[in-house]
């Protein structure tokens, strides 16, 4: 049977990124299995209306005001006139949300269940439960969720996170992990060009201290001393660009470290493939995208442990640093230049291999199970808004409870007053498009 | 026999997507185990005890306005008590030192005061008295609010000496200023130093004396000055604030619980430049 999706996220074309690629590689490959997505996000820049991608894909671009990085103002109803008649229009049947950090997915989640339709979340990031943010995000997390139909994380340590932030019962949550275009990271032919016994190590990140730019401008001048056959690729910009220019100032590694600065998305495959190792020194990680690529690239991977990084990828592809210091992964990449060196590792079937791990098909497809449950379940559901209510009254401690509730019923009230403004017949419904049969 | 379930997102697994890791099942019985069970929270008394001691440095704060408004309002000369307050000093110094008295810094700073008063008092004297109160009203809120941040910090003298510099120019005479500036770095400076060294000797007739007198001239003079209402206001919400607001921190304090190591476990790890 084929659904009526709409995935609603404040990040998407033209932005790029992990969140990005990953809706627009679900919905391509839902739009194959034969079920219709649309998606919603906020405008961006003069990129607002109704746009189509390829095969069909639809995006809503929502004329939104934005607050902080890409992030829409938090209003909680603000959005409902315009999310209820996209939802009217395009007949759907499943709001999929994605992001904690994004208001527009919050408040679909919100509008989705009080206009009867099945919700999902899917969350990619992992949260700590001290700090300001995570507490503010975690309070808002458990006021959306409190009757969303299912949780879909990127790891098992994302989803115990999220059971444990937002109160959800772990079966609840399922969790299906991203993927890789794996014809897009394909190993160079044939390593001849490069020179015997030289290796190439190379690191692409965000240079932010929790991606562990710190560790890194302390380790490379380390393994540079070691190992005089070794050289750097650094690619990335961020906050600690400087600290990486002053430490190869510092240790004159001028010829041995070269700085690429920001790559674009296509560009990544042909810098990796000039490399023999990828180094990843994150100090948080919900699933490590960039691993599965570079693996797929035919690079051997030293990581450090944090997260769901050991979830990922097969001990033969990985040296594993079991603690986030400079002596552990200088002691990790020093194991795995000596692997390469006297080639007791093959690398040239790490492609095929990733190939057969991460595939968007595959992922779409547990998806869809997870779409087919909730409509299954759905018929046995009480969703009146007295027992949506209720949830919302037992859901926290009592005053976030009267919050919850206070929201809810302002919710409902500004539902009723659209319905009788509004109707839901003067709404046209959109024609679909026209895809062969399956 | 079925294959037992890995924690892998690599491997194909014969369970659904939904499948839980047992592992984690049981660190949530034990987490719920450490949250339900009763948790050590500082004791009521203590809370109240140190509500109790912010409390009385705001009551030294609202001297230095009962000090202007006898100066300003009611015009009382103030030579004979500051010149009391300033002996007083003196003596509590030596008998609570037992030693040398340093004189030459307080006379030092004195005559600096004696020197910046007619500058103080013309400082801000085209400025109309509205905005006076209302810049006065905001540094006594910063000053409040930095004795509750860093007891020990100059900050809040400066802020102190600031607000006294700003409500100088609404006084009388060059005299006038220079008693309201001793008399207000002796209220709330050298009387607070005081009255933590009562407390440090374990003095607590004296303390209990020296609070129950603070309270007494606040409470007055409110009585005197705005009527019964407002005493019974101000007295309510201070009751309410020195102890009803513990009540509620101690509640923060068990429901705030970060769960020690077992929550800590998704935060950021911190780098270890070894």
């Amino acid at each position: 049977m084929a659904y009526n999706i709409a995935m609603v996220c404040d990040f998407f074309y033209p932005q790029l990124g992990g969140v990005e690629f990953h809706i627009y590689h679900l919905s391509q490959k839902l739009i194959k299995l034969g079920h219709s997505v649309v998606v919603i996000t906020h405008a961006y820049g003069d990129r607002t209306g109704v746009r189509y991608l390829s095969n069909g894909l639809k995006v809503y671009y929502v004329p939104y005001v934005v607050v902080y990085r890409e992030t829409t103002i938090p209003t909680v109803f603000g959005s409902l006139p315009i999310v209820r008649n996209i939802l009217i229009r395009e007949q759907i049947q499943i709001v999929h949300s994605h992001v904690s950090v994004s208001s527009l997915a919050h408040e679909s989640l919100l509008h989705g269940t009080v206009m009867g339709l099945e919700t999902v979340f899917t969350d990619h990031s992992l949260y700590g439960f001290d700090s300001v943010n995570s507490i503010i995000v975690n309070k808002l997390l458990r006021f959306t969720l409190t009757n969303v139909g299912a949780v879909i994380c990127v790891s098992n340590t994302c989803k115990e996170n999220m059971a444990l932030r937002a109160r959800i019962d772990p079966s609840q949550i399922s969790v299906i992990p991203n993927a890789v275009v794996s014809q897009d990271f394909t190993p160079l032919p044939k390593k001849s060009t490069r020179v015997p016994g030289q290796i190439t190590i190379v690191v692409i990140s965000r240079l932010y201290p929790n991606k562990g730019a710190d560790l890194l401008t302390h380790l490379i001048p380390k393994i540079c001393k070691i190992q005089q056959n070794v050289n750097f690729i650094v690619g990335g910009d961020g906050p600690k660009f400087v600290d990486f220019q002053q430490m190869i100032e510092t240790f004159r590694l001028h010829d041995r470290v070269q700085l690429v600065g920001a790559v674009q998305h296509e560009n990544v495959r042909d810098v990796m493939c000039q490399g023999d190792i990828y180094l990843h020194a994150s100090l948080t990680e919900a699933f490590g995208t960039a691993l599965v690529e570079a693996s797929s690239c035919g690079l051997l991977i030293v990581t450090t442990t944090v997260g769901g990084i050991p979830e990922v990828l097969p001990k033969h592809m990985t040296v594993f640093a079991d603690k986030t210091s400079v002596s552990s992964l200088v002691d990790a990449t020093l194991r795995a230049i000596n692997l390469l060196q006297e080639n007791k590792v093959d690398t040239s079937l790490f492609h095929s291999e990733v190939a057969s791990m991460y595939d968007w098909t595959d992922v779409a497809k547990r998806t869809v199970v997870v779409y087919r449950n909730l409509i299954q379940q759905s018929a046995f559901k009480d969703k009146s808004w007295l027992q949506l209510l209720k949830n919302f009254n037992y859901r926290d401690r009592p005053w976030a409870r009267c919050l919850y509730t206070l929201c809810a019923l302002v919710e409902y009230m500004f539902f009723i007053a659209l319905e009788w403004w509004y109707p839901r017949d003067q709404i046209d419904l959109a024609c679909k498009w026209a895809t062969k049969e399956h | 026999m079925k294959q037992r379930w890995n924690r892998l997102l690599w491997l194909k697994q014969d369970y659904p997507d939904n499948y839980t890791d047992p592992d984690f099942l049981d660190e949530v019985l034990e987490l719920r185990k450490v949250q339900s069970s009763p948790r050590s929270t500082s004791s009521y008394c203590k809370v109240v005890r140190d509500f109790l001691l912010f409390y009385h440095r705001v009551m030294n704060t609202g001297l230095m306005y009962v000090t202007f408004a006898l100066l300003n309002h009611y015009r009382l000369d103030p030579i004979y008590f500051t010149g009391a307050l300033t002996c007083l000093a003196f003596i509590v110094a030596v008998l609570f030192h037992h030693a040398a008295v340093p004189v030459k810094s307080p006379l030092i700073i004195i005559f600096t005061m004696l020197v910046l008063s007619p500058v103080l008092k013309s400082l801000s004297r085209t400025m109309s008295s509205d905005s006076i109160w209302t810049i006065s009203c905001w540094l006594t809120a910063c000053y409040i609010l930095s004795i509750f941040l860093h007891t020990e910090s100059i900050v809040s003298t400066n802020i102190l000496v600031s607000n006294v510099a700003v409500l100088a120019s609404r006084l009388q005479s060059t005299t006038d200023v220079f008693c309201f500036l001793l008399i207000c770095m002796e209220l709330n400076v050298l009387l607070p130093y005081l009255e933590k060294s009562l407390r440090a000797r374990h003095f607590h007739t004296c303390y209990a004396i020296a609070f129950m007198a603070n309270n007494a001239v606040v409470y007055y003079f409110i009585t005197s000055c705005r009527g019964w209402m407002y005493t019974i206001i101000f007295a309510s919400s201070s009751l309410s604030f020195v102890f009803g607001l513990p009540r509620y921190f101690i509640y923060w304090q068990q429901n705030y619980y970060k769960g020690g190591e077992l929550l800590s476990k998704w935060d950021a790890k911190t780098p270890i430049l070894d």
